[in-house]
Protein backbone atom coordinates (compact mmCIF):
# COMPACT_ATOMS: atom_id res chain seq x y z
CA UNK A 1 0.00 0.00 0.00
CA UNK A 2 2.76 2.46 0.92
CA UNK A 3 4.31 2.23 -2.52
CA UNK A 4 0.88 1.94 -4.34
CA UNK A 5 0.01 5.37 -3.03
CA UNK A 6 3.66 7.10 -3.94
CA UNK A 7 5.31 5.08 -7.12
CA UNK A 8 3.25 6.51 -10.17
CA UNK A 9 2.24 3.48 -11.48
CA UNK A 10 3.46 3.56 -14.99
CA UNK A 11 3.84 0.91 -16.96
CA UNK A 12 7.54 1.53 -18.41
CA UNK A 13 11.15 0.10 -17.57
CA UNK A 14 12.81 3.30 -16.67
CA UNK A 15 16.68 3.23 -15.71
CA UNK A 16 15.94 6.15 -13.18
CA UNK A 17 14.64 5.57 -9.67
CA UNK A 18 13.67 9.04 -9.69
CA UNK A 19 11.16 8.51 -13.00
CA UNK A 20 7.59 7.07 -11.67
CA UNK A 21 7.52 3.20 -12.20
CA UNK A 22 6.05 0.18 -11.04
CA UNK A 23 6.08 -2.93 -8.91
CA UNK A 24 3.88 -6.00 -8.65
CA UNK A 25 2.17 -5.61 -5.82
CA UNK A 26 0.99 -1.77 -6.69
CA UNK A 27 0.16 -3.16 -10.36
CA UNK A 28 -1.99 -5.68 -8.97
CA UNK A 29 -3.71 -3.40 -6.40
CA UNK A 30 -4.34 -0.53 -8.68
CA UNK A 31 -5.21 -2.51 -12.24
CA UNK A 32 -7.21 -5.66 -10.66
CA UNK A 33 -10.67 -4.28 -10.18
CA UNK A 34 -10.57 -2.53 -13.57
CA UNK A 35 -9.04 -5.71 -15.43
CA UNK A 36 -11.57 -5.98 -18.52
CA UNK A 37 -11.11 -9.37 -20.72
CA UNK A 38 -9.75 -12.85 -19.80
CA UNK A 39 -6.29 -11.93 -20.89
CA UNK A 40 -5.87 -8.89 -18.55
CA UNK A 41 -7.29 -10.70 -15.70
CA UNK A 42 -4.91 -14.02 -16.40
CA UNK A 43 -1.79 -11.38 -16.86
CA UNK A 44 -2.44 -10.02 -13.11
CA UNK A 45 -2.82 -13.57 -11.73
CA UNK A 46 0.26 -14.56 -13.60
CA UNK A 47 2.19 -11.50 -12.00
CA UNK A 48 0.82 -12.60 -8.17
CA UNK A 49 2.29 -16.36 -8.91
CA UNK A 50 5.78 -14.56 -10.00
CA UNK A 51 5.45 -12.34 -6.90
CA UNK A 52 4.25 -15.58 -4.74
CA UNK A 53 7.64 -17.60 -6.30
CA UNK A 54 9.93 -14.57 -5.44
CA UNK A 55 8.57 -14.51 -2.23
CA UNK A 56 8.99 -18.47 -1.42
CA UNK A 57 12.63 -18.58 -3.22
CA UNK A 58 13.58 -15.70 -0.45
CA UNK A 59 11.97 -17.29 2.24
CA UNK A 60 13.64 -20.53 1.72
CA UNK A 61 17.13 -18.67 1.37
CA UNK A 62 16.80 -17.15 4.50
CA UNK A 63 15.44 -20.61 6.17
CA UNK A 64 18.89 -22.56 4.79
CA UNK A 65 20.67 -19.63 6.48
CA UNK A 66 19.53 -20.12 9.75
CA UNK A 67 19.74 -23.92 9.15
CA UNK A 68 23.27 -23.51 8.44
CA UNK A 69 23.66 -20.64 11.83
CA UNK A 70 21.52 -23.16 14.10
CA UNK A 71 23.95 -26.11 13.33
CA UNK A 72 26.92 -23.77 14.84
CA UNK A 73 24.89 -22.92 18.00
CA UNK A 74 26.59 -23.48 20.97
CA UNK A 75 30.28 -24.61 19.37
CA UNK A 76 33.04 -22.43 19.98
CA UNK A 77 35.04 -21.34 16.98
CA UNK B 1 38.63 -0.73 42.25
CA UNK B 2 39.42 -2.19 38.82
CA UNK B 3 40.33 1.03 37.15
CA UNK B 4 44.26 -0.14 36.81
CA UNK B 5 43.28 -3.46 35.09
CA UNK B 6 43.42 -2.52 31.23
CA UNK B 7 41.25 -5.17 29.69
CA UNK B 8 39.14 -3.54 32.08
CA UNK B 9 39.28 -0.01 30.68
CA UNK B 10 39.11 -1.66 27.09
CA UNK B 11 35.69 -3.27 27.87
CA UNK B 12 34.07 0.34 29.28
CA UNK B 13 35.28 1.91 26.57
CA UNK B 14 33.74 -0.27 24.27
CA UNK B 15 30.77 0.21 26.58
CA UNK B 16 30.63 3.65 25.74
CA UNK B 17 31.29 4.10 22.64
CA UNK B 18 28.53 0.61 21.63
CA UNK B 19 26.36 2.44 24.15
CA UNK B 20 26.52 6.06 22.11
CA UNK B 21 25.72 3.97 18.47
CA UNK B 22 22.63 1.95 19.92
CA UNK B 23 21.35 5.33 21.61
CA UNK B 24 21.62 7.01 18.10
CA UNK B 25 20.14 4.30 16.20
CA UNK B 26 17.25 4.57 19.00
CA UNK B 27 16.89 8.15 18.52
CA UNK B 28 16.47 7.53 14.51
CA UNK B 29 13.65 5.23 14.50
CA UNK B 30 12.08 7.14 17.59
CA UNK B 31 12.25 10.29 15.15
CA UNK B 32 10.47 8.85 11.71
CA UNK B 33 7.92 6.87 14.51
CA UNK B 34 6.95 10.69 16.60
CA UNK B 35 7.40 12.19 12.63
CA UNK B 36 4.56 10.11 11.72
CA UNK B 37 2.53 10.18 14.78
CA UNK B 38 2.83 14.10 14.91
CA UNK B 39 1.57 14.52 11.00
CA UNK B 40 -1.47 12.05 11.85
CA UNK B 41 -2.47 13.80 14.69
CA UNK B 42 -1.82 17.18 12.47
CA UNK B 43 -3.66 16.49 9.58
CA UNK B 44 -6.23 14.14 11.26
CA UNK B 45 -7.53 15.79 14.15
CA UNK B 46 -8.91 18.85 12.49
CA UNK B 47 -11.03 16.74 10.18
CA UNK B 48 -12.39 14.67 13.48
CA UNK B 49 -16.37 15.56 13.66
CA UNK B 50 -19.50 12.87 14.37
CA UNK B 51 -20.82 13.28 11.15
CA UNK B 52 -17.65 11.21 10.22
CA UNK B 53 -18.60 8.63 11.34
CA UNK B 54 -22.57 9.20 11.29
CA UNK B 55 -22.97 9.55 7.67
CA UNK B 56 -21.95 7.34 4.69
CA UNK B 57 -19.65 8.08 2.31
CA UNK B 58 -20.89 10.93 -0.18
CA UNK B 59 -21.03 11.29 -3.43
CA UNK B 60 -17.52 13.32 -5.15
CA UNK B 61 -18.23 16.97 -3.72
CA UNK B 62 -20.81 16.34 -1.76
CA UNK B 63 -21.34 16.14 2.73
CA UNK B 64 -21.24 13.57 4.27
CA UNK B 65 -18.94 11.02 6.65
CA UNK B 66 -17.37 7.53 6.41
CA UNK B 67 -19.10 5.56 8.40
CA UNK B 68 -19.80 2.64 5.65
CA UNK B 69 -15.84 2.30 5.39
CA UNK B 70 -15.74 2.27 9.35
CA UNK B 71 -18.71 -0.53 9.90
CA UNK B 72 -17.20 -2.41 6.49
CA UNK B 73 -13.37 -2.62 8.58
CA UNK B 74 -15.32 -3.59 12.03
CA UNK B 75 -17.38 -6.54 10.00
CA UNK B 76 -14.46 -7.82 8.15
CA UNK B 77 -11.83 -7.62 11.32
CA UNK B 78 -14.31 -9.69 12.91
CA UNK B 79 -15.59 -12.34 10.84
CA UNK B 80 -12.23 -13.00 9.83
CA UNK B 81 -10.93 -13.25 13.13
CA UNK B 82 -13.62 -15.91 14.11
CA UNK B 83 -13.06 -17.75 10.60
CA UNK B 84 -9.19 -17.88 11.06
CA UNK B 85 -8.43 -17.80 14.41
CA UNK B 86 -9.52 -21.20 15.49
CA UNK B 87 -7.71 -22.71 13.09
CA UNK B 88 -4.43 -20.34 13.94
CA UNK B 89 -4.52 -21.12 17.23
CA UNK B 90 -5.31 -25.26 17.00
CA UNK B 91 -2.56 -25.57 13.87
CA UNK B 92 -0.14 -23.45 16.65
CA UNK B 93 -1.06 -25.71 20.05
CA UNK B 94 -0.38 -29.02 17.57
CA UNK B 95 2.88 -27.42 16.42
CA UNK B 96 3.96 -26.28 20.22
CA UNK B 97 3.03 -29.68 21.42
CA UNK B 98 3.76 -32.23 18.96
CA UNK B 99 6.46 -30.55 16.66
CA UNK B 100 9.80 -31.56 17.99
CA UNK B 101 9.84 -35.12 16.09
CA UNK B 102 8.96 -35.94 12.36
CA UNK B 103 8.23 -34.25 9.05
CA UNK B 104 5.07 -32.91 9.17
CA UNK B 105 5.35 -29.74 12.08
CA UNK B 106 8.73 -28.73 10.18
CA UNK B 107 6.72 -28.99 7.09
CA UNK B 108 3.85 -26.90 8.77
CA UNK B 109 6.11 -24.71 10.02
CA UNK B 110 7.93 -23.78 6.42
CA UNK B 111 4.51 -23.90 4.76
CA UNK B 112 3.17 -21.09 7.44
CA UNK B 113 6.17 -18.68 7.51
CA UNK B 114 5.43 -18.66 3.42
CA UNK B 115 2.10 -17.94 4.04
CA UNK B 116 2.63 -15.34 6.85
CA UNK B 117 5.04 -13.54 4.15
CA UNK B 118 3.16 -13.70 1.67
CA UNK B 119 2.09 -9.99 -0.15
CA UNK B 120 -1.41 -9.79 1.02
CA UNK B 121 -2.45 -9.25 -2.34
CA UNK B 122 -1.45 -12.77 -3.26
CA UNK B 123 -4.13 -13.76 -0.83
CA UNK B 124 -6.34 -12.00 -2.69
CA UNK B 125 -5.93 -13.02 -5.63
CA UNK B 126 -6.60 -16.57 -4.28
CA UNK B 127 -10.01 -15.79 -2.44
CA UNK B 128 -10.75 -14.09 -6.32
CA UNK B 129 -9.50 -17.77 -8.27
CA UNK B 130 -11.54 -19.37 -5.49
CA UNK B 131 -14.25 -17.79 -4.18
CA UNK B 132 -15.12 -14.55 -6.35
CA UNK B 133 -14.84 -16.34 -9.70
CA UNK B 134 -17.11 -18.86 -8.76
CA UNK B 135 -19.65 -16.73 -7.26
CA UNK B 136 -19.61 -14.05 -9.86
CA UNK B 137 -19.47 -10.80 -7.96
CA UNK B 138 -17.21 -9.26 -5.74
CA UNK B 139 -18.84 -9.54 -1.82
CA UNK B 140 -18.23 -8.75 2.16
CA UNK B 141 -17.77 -12.74 2.58
CA UNK B 142 -14.81 -12.77 -0.16
CA UNK B 143 -12.98 -9.86 1.99
CA UNK B 144 -13.73 -11.75 5.49
CA UNK B 145 -12.55 -15.30 3.86
CA UNK B 146 -9.11 -13.30 2.48
CA UNK B 147 -8.87 -11.56 6.11
CA UNK B 148 -9.13 -15.45 7.18
CA UNK B 149 -6.44 -16.97 5.72
CA UNK B 150 -4.29 -13.75 6.29
CA UNK B 151 -5.36 -14.22 10.56
CA UNK B 152 -4.31 -18.11 10.40
CA UNK B 153 -0.66 -18.46 10.32
CA UNK B 154 -0.32 -14.77 11.96
CA UNK B 155 -2.20 -16.33 15.04
CA UNK B 156 -0.27 -19.74 14.65
CA UNK B 157 2.88 -18.24 14.67
CA UNK B 158 4.14 -16.96 17.95
CA UNK B 159 3.99 -20.62 19.85
CA UNK B 160 6.02 -21.74 17.09
CA UNK B 161 9.12 -19.35 17.27
CA UNK B 162 11.25 -19.98 20.00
Amino acid sequence: MAITFVIGNAHRLSPSLFAPGNSIASALANEFTEAVGDLYTSALVELGLILFLITTIVLACSKLLLMQLAKQEGART
Amino acid sequence: MHSGNPVYARRRRVNAVMMTLSSMALAFGLFWLVWIIATLLWEGATALRPSLFLQPTPPPGGDGGLSNAILGSVMMAGVGTLIGTPVGILAGTYLAEFGQRGWLAPATRFINDVLLSAPSIVIGLFIYAVYVSKVGHFSGWAGALALAVIVVPVSCAPPTTC
